[in-house]
């Protein structure tokens, strides 16, 4: 059981270094105008 | 009379406070991820339950959960009024403790359970119907499903099903229930039209260490006492809790391509339910197995199931009621008398007959909180009306139901 924690930890930390990591406040701020902020945003 | 221990009083009290503190820390968890114009009445809706259901706790709620079982479906009137419940302690359910002190350590359970459903109905509800509603609910739901898996002769208890700190008292009940809520007073003004975006992250984020904070009192206190079952709950109650805020974050950064501080908080959440009726049977390896499938599934049903089709305005029922289940089962699946001989081995310790046990208890309870919260939406409804008027809710509640705003401009 440890083990596959410790897969899933490494496995999730893994994955952040390939996901984008900022939004331009110019993107989010046509995205706000457009209304395509899907409601309610809560995670 | 069986001994006091001065330890075990102590820690079930103190487990008490924390646990009381965990309802006005929800209405900030909740009172953030309102509009502005609705903040103060989402957390009055948590905040007046301390009153309110404090009171029916001690005059009624109390004897109706755990009073001497009537047919093991619902307790007796022998505790009426805290009639009968003293210093001594009860063996029945905490043999080293004064009775008062089980019996508020249960009220602060009590108290923030129909607190959790007020999420489903935010921005939108009658304050009045609200109050009635809540009352109807302590007294028709949570005392009963709460007699059934915990008391003394409990059908549910008697079957063998496990439920360390309220998996399925508390967050089954609350998270079903809230669906329904959401589903009869149908969606928001605008919901799917206009943003309903958070108008304080910063205040949920303190919601949510308020929560995660009192959270030890809820499932280590759960021990009833200041001993090794405690650590051990402490510690799983920890790390689910971090391993599911790093799952849901996860998942959301995927699929929002940011790491949203909310998704983090949401996610937490989401584990400290998912381990609460898991905390005092299962090994800290297996808290962290069921912190990231609470984590991700609370979030899968979130965000692919509900969120768009029903407004369950707060997530409720996705945390609560889908963490609540994922706990239950999981219980049935990790358990092990290694870690508490006063429960069962799980499926991976070669006892399948638990899951299956837990399966029952998770589905009447599920069944028997829908259908009675929904004949108490239409009862209340036809008297008072749950739902505020479109003036009313274009408004805010903070001024048509409250008289009040939350930030002078």
């Amino acid at each position: 059981m440890a083990i596959l924690a410790l897969v899933l930890f490494i496995a999730m930390i893994a994955s952040w270094t390939m996901l984008p990591g900022s939004i331009s406040t110019s993107s989010l701020d046509q995205e706000v105008e457009a209304g395509g902020l899907p409601a309610p945003q809560q995670g | 009379m069986d001994a006091i221990n001065g330890a075990d009083t102590a820690w079930v009290l103190v487990s008490a406070a924390l646990v009381m503190l965990m309802t006005p820390g929800l209405g900030l968890f909740y009172g953030g991820l309102v509009r502005e114009k609705n903040v103060l009445s989402t957390i009055m809706h948590s905040f007046f339950m301390l009153a309110l259901i404090s009171v029916w706790w001690a005059l009624l709620g109390y004897t109706l959960a755990f009073g001497p079982s009537m047919g093991g479906i619902i307790g007796g009137f022998s505790y009426f009024g805290l009639n009968g419940v003293g210093a001594e302690p009860n063996a029945d359910y905490a043999a080293s403790i004064p009775h008062l002190a089980f019996m508020v350590y249960q009220m602060m359970f009590a108290v923030i359970t129909p607190a959790l459903i007020s999420g489903a109905f935010a921005e939108r509800k009658r304050f009045k119907s609200f109050v009635i509603f809540s009352l109807l609910w302590a007294t028709l739901v949570y005392a009963p499903v709460a007699h059934w898996v915990w008391a003394v002769g409990g059908w549910i208890r008697n079957l063998g099903a496990l439920d360390f700190a309220g998996g399925t008292v508390v967050h089954i009940t609350s998270g079903v229930s809230a669906l329904v809520c959401a589903v009869v007073l149908g969606k928001r003004i605008g919901y799917g039209k206009e943003a309903m975006v958070p108008h304080n992250a910063t205040m949920t984020i303190i919601g949510t260490a308020m929560l995660w904070f009192g959270w030890f009192g809820f499932n280590a206190g759960s021990a009833l006492g200041a001993n090794a079952l405690a650590a051990t709950a402490f510690v799983n109650t920890h790390i689910a809790a971090a391993m599911a805020a790093l799952a849901w974050l996860t998942a959301s950064w995927i699929r929002h391509k940011q790491p949203s501080v909310i998704g983090a908080a949401a996610g937490a959440v989401a584990g400290l339910v998912g381990i609460t009726p898991a905390a005092g049977f299962v090994t800290p390896t297996s808290a962290l197995i069921i912190g990231f499938l609470a984590g991700g599934g609370c979030f899968y049903v979130t965000e692919m199931i509900v969120r768009g089709r029903v407004d369950d305005a707060l997530d409720v029922f996705g945390v609560h009621g889908v963490g609540g289940t994922i706990g239950a089962l999981a219980t049935g699946i990790f358990a092990t008398t290694t870690v508490n001989a006063a429960g069962f081995d799980g499926l991976l310790y070669g006892n399948p007959g638990l899951l299956f046990t837990q399966i029952i208890a998770v589905v009447v309870t599920i069944i028997y909180a829908a259908a009675v919260t929904w004949v108490l939406l239409k009862v209340v409804d036809l008297l008072f009306g749950i739902r505020v008027t479109p003036e009313e809710e274009l408004r805010g509640l903070d001024s048509s139901q409250h008289g009040e705003i939350a930030y002078q401009s």
